[in-house]
């Protein structure tokens, strides 16, 4: 199953790289390559795999039925849905930091 | 640490389970031995653990980020909803009839045209996090 994300989540994730880069200077470029490619080896879980409880936290997350993704300090919320064509697809909704979730 | 035992009697839910849990930091999944053997009286078979009769198990030792989700006035996600979280993930995995029936939203293609795959999220990231250690390139 393919899986794309939004805008959001891409602007979430960036703002976290950058905040994490400015504010902790002892990290390495490895160190924060390496945080990054567990987080997108992680969302590719997603391809292959529902099972995933729905999101019990977020109210805007749990009023759009969405499932929630613990990666970990991030939570992503994802739906399943499908293509006019009928093909089913995972879109990554939402991204947010364990220590600003809400 | 906590020790998750779950039923999964299908290969391939069971090869996606073990996929899905030994991905993740901190956990080491494997399969728990087969039922051997035949009860004499019940004619039942007899589990390899009599008390745990599953089919994965599971170690789960939480990194600590897991534990802190407290900002001073609000507890936002505990342990506790972490452990639940992977209990309840590992149930959906031997149980996933229950989520079949779930209706599909139909999304646009104008929709989809706007999200990114996940290989260009992970270029874009490399990129931003290359620029930010290398300035001068």
């Amino acid at each position: 199953m393919r899986v794309v994300v939004t805008p959001l989540v891409e602007t979430r994730i960036k703002a976290f790289y950058d905040a994490a880069m400015l504010n902790h200077p002892l990290l390495s470029e490895q160190t924060v390559m390496a945080k990054k490619n567990r987080l997108i080896s992680s969302l590719q879980i997603l391809s292959i795999t529902q099972g995933f409880k729905k999101a019990q936290f977020n109210r805007q997350w749990i009023a759009n039925g969405w499932r929630e993704l613990i990666v970990e300090d991030f939570h992503f919320a994802f739906e399943v849905a499908k293509t006019p064509d009928g093909e089913p697809v995972v879109i990554v909704r939402d991204a947010v930091h364990s220590l600003l979730y809400r | 640490m906590i020790e998750l035992k779950v039923t999964v009697e299908d290969e391939k839910q069971t090869e996606n389970l073990l996929q899905e849990l030994n991905g993740r930091e901190g956990i080491t999944a494997k399969v728990l031995p087969k039922p051997y053997g035949i009860d004499e009286e019940s004619q039942s078979p007899l589990a390899a653990e009599p008390a745990s009769p599953y089919g994965v198990s599971a170690n789960v030792d939480f990194p600590n980020q897991a534990t802190h989700f407290f900002d001073g006035e609000k507890l936002y996600v505990t342990r506790q909803y972490y452990e639940d979280y992977i209990r309840d993930m590992a149930y959906n995995f031997a149980h996933p009839e229950e989520q079949k029936n779930e209706p599909l939203r139909t999304v646009s293609n104008e929709e989809l045209a706007n999200c990114i795959t996940l290989e260009k999220l992970d270029q874009h990231l490399t990129e931003r996090i290359h620029r930010f250690y290398h300035p001068n390139e």
